[in-house]
């Protein structure tokens, strides 16, 4: 028997006739072919054209700031002779736009000639183009080196191998020159850093002296008094302890019990706090003859340094004279004069060290040319700015933006992943959650600005002032104790409650305790909060400095928190789509094992939403690293005097303003001195800014491939 | 031509096959058909599955075989609810000790729900419910001071599909002793033999102890899923549907597995497949619509099974 016998042959007549094509239902025009491909594949291509565009433009533009140009020397009508570098030819106006430098001479360092002026053009080889430390670029010819020693000179080089000799003794000249430099800053610097924390410390013992002198009556001043306290805070604890060897008979007995030992464990500890807030050990206690004492060491060390601090500069002034004698004349022809040793004194040749980078553009070949270009990438990325941004490197630059976006991603992460780990594994998924993933959504929708303003007001000028100086108002200290009470009360109910909901098997009823519990949580982290604002105890960590602000002001700390707020979004939604992607019947598998929700979220759940948690942090720190606008409010500067980490304690210093490529961007373009000098600087610098954003981004998915491979792949 | 008539259903050989998909095998749908040809009545008279259907309580048949066994698990009329939905009624069972016990029934019936009620996994799930008593070893699981960590240590739960963790097979195995805290190596090393030997899994894997999990077949998955399970000795093994997503060789070495470990443990097992149940089990519970109908030694479930509706669902009439 086969199987289509089973089913009863369909009657012949209930088949219909084939229809005619004439009365076939007509298909319409969009079921041929695919009418919206059309439109699609042009979406993408206006898409890619637009991408690879400003990527195109951005490259090609950046990368050839650094190309050395040839130079002209351009004879005028006026038998007025110009060295200059062209930059561009406006065809409509008929002139060109030369690029001269030679700022010190007082005329503009570009030049627009009009072509019909122009007799004749050619490109001198003995033509140099030098990089100076101060001034920008000089154009012209090197007549001869010197030696000078007071008003007497001696050439040493003159004429054709004037040049020669030049880059030949250069170097050296730079290398002492950098050896002044780095002793300057380094050497004296640390000298001045030792001096200042001594003036500190003698400006700390002040304080605390002045403390001491106005110093309230302490409760437990009295030593009775203190161990007193202190053995009352023995009592509860060893009740507690007593406590835990009582079996209870019942869940409510257990319930009181666990309620009791979590009270008792809580006001031992507020008596021990308030044994050390108001004993004798946290007493202000500087007596004068200590404060002489201290204020005699710190004059002594401060003398001890400024000797060392003198001989210091007079090594200094010594190789300073040394480098004064090795002078360099460098003629322009428009004027005839030299490159000077300082602006206005046309008659004091400069000294070689005052040159960074000779280039006689037009006698080089192609390989010194590339040489050049590749000297002036490596300055570009590790040294200082120079002459207001407009020269030298953006080493500062780099490493201010580099370091905010690792702040960044240290405070972000963490941070969304707990709250996305909550929200999607502990809250009851209700209005109350639905609300807050809203609201953290529209966080995404908020002007960057508004963070930065936010920052300000927030983190620097409120908890950077409170670190500084402590409260701005403390409570009294009655009412503050009063409010550490309620904190425990508050929190002991929040956990006896929870405890006891454990054991609440009706929903509804523990849904009820939950509520509760949540409003007593937070309850108390409100009461702590407060008790740490307000704390009359806390004098801040930075108070002799005032009033100098150390953490009350901008600074790459509270610019990497507020841009952490502002990525915060991005990691609480892509954790969230991450730990849901986790399937159920891995959760369930774990929970069959005997794994508590903790260790299953511990154990499964992160390691396999890791992945996706690492792309909404690279998500986070490519918008970190981009932002501009709220840095300008919070610590990004046009320079910045010291790295945020270096190699003295505590190493990373949160309280440092810092340099970024984004806001250098709009400094180069918008705040320059000389903007057409800047205006390559600013392609060169969004390129970098491109670039740096692209390593972090790749790092961060090679991580994320690993870790997938470890996923999928265990090895662990 | 046919494309264009979609009202004639013309009967392709598919068709029937794909109906009846969960009992597979041509054999099956056979017997389906001879009895739909030569029954030639209606519908059968049935006394405890029309009450069952009309919502009125009804005695099951336990077969007095049971009341020689010794329990490891009993069930006193224990009901379970989400939220307004009854989804088990009144079931009084006692799961004899060191025995293969199946639990039958067309889906819905309620015995996947009633063997996550034991290792009390209905609890993550919003708005459960339960009245009645369930007893492991003498101790109420759904005591209000049990703690649901600890009770389903005692357990261990194979699932429908397999579900290793994304981690090596060691890690895999060693999970339950992992997550007790259990960090000595050659405890470690110990349990995972013991454990991947009597999951006859121990032969293939040896030497790739360290790689993924996830590489494995699914067969294999199974089997490691049930090495973990049996690892921390469990007083019982749950197993969901173990087969529902292997292949027929797959198949065949869970159910020899299943044979092998039941002289160890006590095993319970939700399965749709009728001759798995036969094959594997020496106690058969048929359950239908959330109550019990008729539990009793396999045997006899299958060849004179004391009620006419036992009869039919066990050799494909019905469900």
């Amino acid at each position: 028997m086969t199987l289509t016998t089973l089913q009863p042959p369909p009657p012949q007549s209930a088949v219909p006739a084939p229809r005619t094509a004439a009365k076939r239902r007509p298909a319409l025009p969009t079921a041929h072919g695919e009418p919206a491909i059309w439109i699609m594949g042009a979406s993408l291509l206006i898409s890619l054209v637009m991408i690879v565009g400003i990527f195109g433009l951005i490259v090609v533009q950046g990368s050839r700031t650094f190309w050395p140009q040839p130079i002209e020397r351009v004879t005028l009508a006026s038998s007025q002779v110009v060295l200059g570098m062209p930059v561009e030819h406006d065809d409509a106006g008929g002139r060109t736009l030369y690029r001269v430098g030679n700022r010190d001479l007082g005329q503009a360092p570009f030049r627009w000639i009009d072509d019909k002026d122009i007799v004749s053009k050619d490109a001198p080889r003995d033509a140099v183009l030098l990089e100076r430390t101060d001034w920008g670029i000089w154009l012209g010819e090197v007549q001869k080196v010197l030696t000078k020693d007071g008003d007497q000179q001696r050439a040493l080089a003159e004429g054709e191998s004037a040049l020669a000799y030049f880059q030949e003794v250069q170097p050296l000249a730079r290398e002492r020159a950098e050896r002044i430099e780095s002793m300057t800053r380094d050497d004296l610097g640390d000298l001045n850093t030792a001096m200042e924390k001594s003036r500190l410390a003698v400006r700390r013992a002040e304080l605390e002296a002045r403390r001491t002198e106005a110093a309230t009556d302490r409760t437990l001043e009295h030593p009775l008094a203190f161990g007193s306290v202190i053995f009352a805070a023995i009592i509860p604890l060893a009740l507690a302890v007593g406590l835990q060897r009582v079996r209870p008979v019942n869940r409510l007995q257990r319930t009181v019990f666990r309620g009791a030992k979590s009270l008792l464990v809580m006001i031992a500890a507020a008596l021990l706090l308030f044994a050390w807030l108001e004993g004798p050990l946290t007493a202000p206690d500087m007596p004068p003859e200590r404060l002489a004492q201290i204020k005699a060491d710190a004059d002594a060390n401060i003398s001890v340094l400024e000797a060392t601090y003198a001989d210091t500069q007079k090594e200094i002034e010594t190789l300073r004279a040394q480098d004064a004698t090795h002078r360099v004349v460098v003629v322009e022809p428009t004027t005839g004069h030299m490159s000077p040793l300082r602006q206005g004194d046309l008659t004091n040749p400069m000294m070689v060290s005052q040159t960074i980078r000779i280039i006689p553009a037009n006698a080089l070949t192609g390989l010194g040319k590339l040489r050049v270009y590749l000297s002036r990438w490596w300055e570009y990325v590790s040294t200082q700015p120079r002459n207001s941004n407009t020269e030298g490197g953006v080493f500062p630059v780099i490493f201010g933006t580099v370091t905010l976006t690792m702040l960044l991603a240290i405070a972000v992460v963490p941070l969304g992943v707990i709250a996305a780990l909550f929200l999607r594994e502990y809250a009851r998924q209700g209005p109350l959650v639905s609300l807050i993933r809203i609201a953290v959504n529209n966080l995404a929708g908020v002007p960057s600005v508004v963070y930065g303003v936010f920052g300000l007001g927030f983190f620097a000028y409120s908890v950077g002032a409170y670190i500084d100086a402590g409260p701005a108002s403390p409570a009294p200290r009655g009412m503050w104790w009063w409010g550490i009470a309620g904190c425990i009360v508050v929190v002991t109910l929040a956990f006896s409650l929870a405890m006891f909901a454990r054991g609440v098997s009706v929903p509804s009823r523990r849904h009820r305790l939950n509520t509760v519990i949540g409003v007593c949580w937070l309850a108390g982290v409100g009461l702590a909060v407060w008790a740490v604002s307000s704390s009359p105890y806390f004098g801040g960590f930075f108070a002799e400095k005032l009033p100098t602000s150390t953490f009350g002001t901008r600074g790459i700390l509270w610019a990497s928190l507020t841009l952490a707020l502002l990525t915060l979004p991005v990691v609480i939604v892509a954790t969230e789509e991450a730990i849901s992607a986790v399937p159920r019947s891995v959760r369930e598998g774990s929970y069959g094992c005997g794994a508590s929700k903790w260790q299953t979220i511990r154990r499964i759940v992160l390691p396999q939403a890791l992945p996706g948690i690492m792309t909404g942090a690279i998500l986070a720190m490519a918008r970190g690293a981009g932002e501009v606008a709220p840095l300008m409010l919070i610590g990004a500067v046009k320079s910045a005097p010291e790295l945020p980490v270096d190699s003295h304690f505590p190493f990373v210093h949160g309280e440092r303003s810092f340099m970024h490529l984004g806001f250098h961007i709009f400094d180069l373009g918008f705040q320059s001195p000389d903007s057409e000098a800047a205006r390559p600087l600013v392609w060169t610098t969004t390129l970098l800014l491109v670039l740096i954003i692209l390593a972090l981004n790749l790092a961060a998915v090679l991580i994320r491939a690993r870790l997938r491979a470890r996923v999928i792949n265990a090895s662990v | 031509m046919q494309t264009l008539m979609p009202n004639t259903s013309s009967p392709t050989p598919s068709g029937p096959a794909a109906a009846s998909a969960s009992t597979p095998g041509p054999v099956q749908v056979q017997r389906i058909a001879d009895s739909r040809m030569n029954s030639g009545r209606g519908p059968r008279e049935y006394q405890v599955i029309d009450a069952i259907r009309a919502g009125k309580p009804s005695t099951p048949y336990v077969s007095p075989a049971l009341s020689a066994e010794a329990t490891v698990l009993e069930m006193k009329k224990f009901s379970l609810w989400y939220t307004a939905n009854r989804a088990l009624y009144d079931i009084d069972m006692t799961i004899a000790r060191g025995k293969v016990t199946a639990l039958i029934g067309p889906s819905g019936c309620g015995k996947s729900t009633l063997l996550r009620s034991v290792n009390r996994l209905n609890d993550l799930v919003d708005g459960v419910r339960v009245d009645g008593r369930m007893l492991l070893n003498g101790d109420d699981i759904y005591a209000h001071d049990v703690d649901v960590i600890d009770l389903r240590k005692r357990l261990g739960m194979v699932f429908q599909r397999p579900n290793p963790f994304p981690m090596s097979i060691f890690e895999n195995v060693i999970y339950p002793l992992r997550i007790d805290g259990e960090r000595r190596r050659d405890v470690l090393e110990e349990a995972c033999e013991r454990s991947l030997r009597a999951a006859a899994l121990w032969d293939e894997v040896k030497d790739r102890l360290k790689d993924s999990a996830l590489g494995m077949s699914g067969g294999q998955q199974q089997r490691l899923c049930i090495a973990r399970a049996i690892v921390a000795d469990p007083e019982v093994l749950l197993l969901d549907e173990p087969c529902s997503a292997l292949d027929p060789v797959a198949t065949l070495k869970i159910e020899e597995l299943i044979l092998e470990i039941s002289s160890r443990y006590t095993v319970l097992i939700v399965t749709h497949n009728m001759q798995q149940a036969a094959r594997v089990s020496l106690y058969t519970a048929f359950m239908y619509l959330g109550r019990l109908v008729e539990y009793g030694p396999t045997r006899e479930v299958f060849q004179t099974p004391h009620l006419p509706e036992t009869e039919d669902y066990v050799t494909g009439r019905f469900g």
